[in-house]
């Protein structure tokens, strides 16, 4: 899978940014390292961005940068768990989840009396695909697996998330953010969603 | 802090090997050789310190020789002395007025380089005020980078808000006369930025908004969105208005 990549002068030119600004949200971390990619070109060496992420990100940071500081911007797209402890009852009065998630929580027996960031995480991006449809509750009990047994190795990582189905059967997968892989023709990839953006729409949600 | 206070002071007066370890205050005026981690409030070396190990302090100063195989953590970093670090240097404050080899990468707000720096890896900060001499390996990431040449310096790219290299107004008599380092002038391949006013500088291509080219540089492309500046002595191979 090759992601559309896009020049820094063509992202300059589209978004109306200064160096500057790139710059100072680079060194703010606002913008990930790994989304500057080096390339030879017919002048030398430059610098590409994957298109859909930094576009949909710069228009992130310009849209919130009135309410938030670039520091607290900085503290939402970083991948990193902060400290919030919430009980069930609270994930519902706040609207973070929805009962439905939980009973699949219950039932996968990993139901807890307090839930740390991570495993606010893990019902929010199980309580969206279960809502949009995109997976089947049988699905979310495999999500809940992975999540919980997994997820902490990509602490303070990117990472995505991958639903695979071969002749209905499903897996799931983490996955490093942006890794290359290849499967055999009988295989759909039915979705495959970078963790950091949950944790972006999480974060604003919690803060 | 508190608990910090009831840490043990760690003095070093003659040749010494110690473990490493938590403390509070630090000071080599011997010759010490530290074999692992050191956590301290603040450090002085104003003798010989070989370290195996992360060294994390409020605050260190380093007068006299220093080698550390491992990162070094502090809000407050001053070398007068001699130093290598083999491994990252994070420091909101970092102040070099004798020499400083960093073979990692090296993150802070504040630089202040009047001696002589030469770092392996990335440079982000938000002021990076060198008058001395500068070697950045990586990518150079400020808000404002003002250089004043004195001998000659480079780095591989450079982007950032404010971006300043010019020569010193009179060569000062001690690095013309001890004749080292060659004349002063800047290289580097890119050069990124909002504000560039540049002087002896050898570069590829130069990208920003306002842009002077003064007398010296040598520049193979110029593109700038507003205003540009060329010097006579200066050498531009072809400039673009973007």
């Amino acid at each position: 899978m090759t992601d559309d990549l896009i020049s820094k002068k063509e992202l300059l030119d589209l978004t109306g940014i200064s160096y500057g600004q790139l710059y100072r949200w680079k060194r703010k971390n606002l913008i990930p390292e790994e989304w500057f990619i080096r390339k030879s070109s017919y002048t030398g060496q430059e610098t590409f961005f994957p298109k859909q992420q930094i576009l949909l990100r710069i228009d992130k940071i310009l849209n919130m940068k009135d309410g938030l500081s670039l520091d607290e911007l900085a503290d939402v797209f970083s991948p990193t768990l902060g400290e919030v402890e919430m009980s069930a009852q609270q994930l519902l009065e706040r609207n973070i989840v929805s009962q439905i998630s939980l009973d699949l929580l219950k039932e996968a027996g990993r139901e807890q009396p307090l839930y740390a960031l991570e495993q606010i995480m893990m019902l929010y991006v199980l309580d969206k695909l279960l809502m949009s449809g995109d997976i089947t509750r049988q699905e979310g009990a495999l999500l809940i697996e992975v999540m919980s047994e997994h997820y902490y190795r990509f602490t303070g990582k990117p990472s995505e998330l991958v639903l695979i189905r071969k002749m209905g059967v499903p897996s799931f997968m983490l996955i490093t953010a942006g890794t290359e892989f290849y499967f055999d023709n009988g295989v759909k990839v039915v979705l495959r969603q970078p963790m950091g953006t949950f944790m972006e729409e999480l974060k604003l949600k919690l803060g | 802090m508190e608990e910090r206070n009831k840490r043990n002071d760690l003095n070093v007066s003659g040749i010494s090997q110690t473990a490493g370890g938590n403390f509070h205050r630090v000071s080599i005026d011997g010759m010490a050789k530290v074999n692992g981690n050191l956590d301290c409030t603040s450090m002085e070396v104003n003798g010989t310190l070989k370290m195996h190990g992360a060294l994390s302090s409020e605050s260190a100063t380093i007068n006299g020789m220093c080698t550390l195989n491992g990162p070094l953590t502090s809000s407050r970093v001053r070398v007068d002395g001699l130093t290598t670090i083999n491994g990252d240097l994070h420091s909101p404050e970092l102040e070099v007025n004798g020499k400083c080899t960093v073979r990692g990468r090296v993150d802070g707000e504040r630089i202040d380089i009047g001696g002589v720096i030469d770092i392996e890896g990335d440079v982000q900060c938000e002021s990076l005020n060198v008058r001395g001499n500068i070697k950045i390996s990586g990518l150079l990431n400020a808000g404002t980078v003002e250089i004043r040449l004195h001998t000659s310096s480079s780095a591989k790219e450079i982007g950032g808000e404010r971006i300043d290299i010019r020569r010193k107004e009179q060569q000062n008599g001690f690095w013309k006369s001890i004749g080292l380092g060659g004349t002063p002038s800047f290289k580097t391949s890119l050069i990124e930025g909002d504000e560039i006013v540049l002087e002896d500088t050898e570069a590829d291509i130069v990208r920003g908004s306002n842009i002077f080219i003064g007398r010296g540089c040598n520049i193979r492309l110029v593109e700038y969105s507003g205003e540009l500046e060329v010097d006579q002595d200066a050498k531009v191979g072809s400039s673009q208005r973007i």
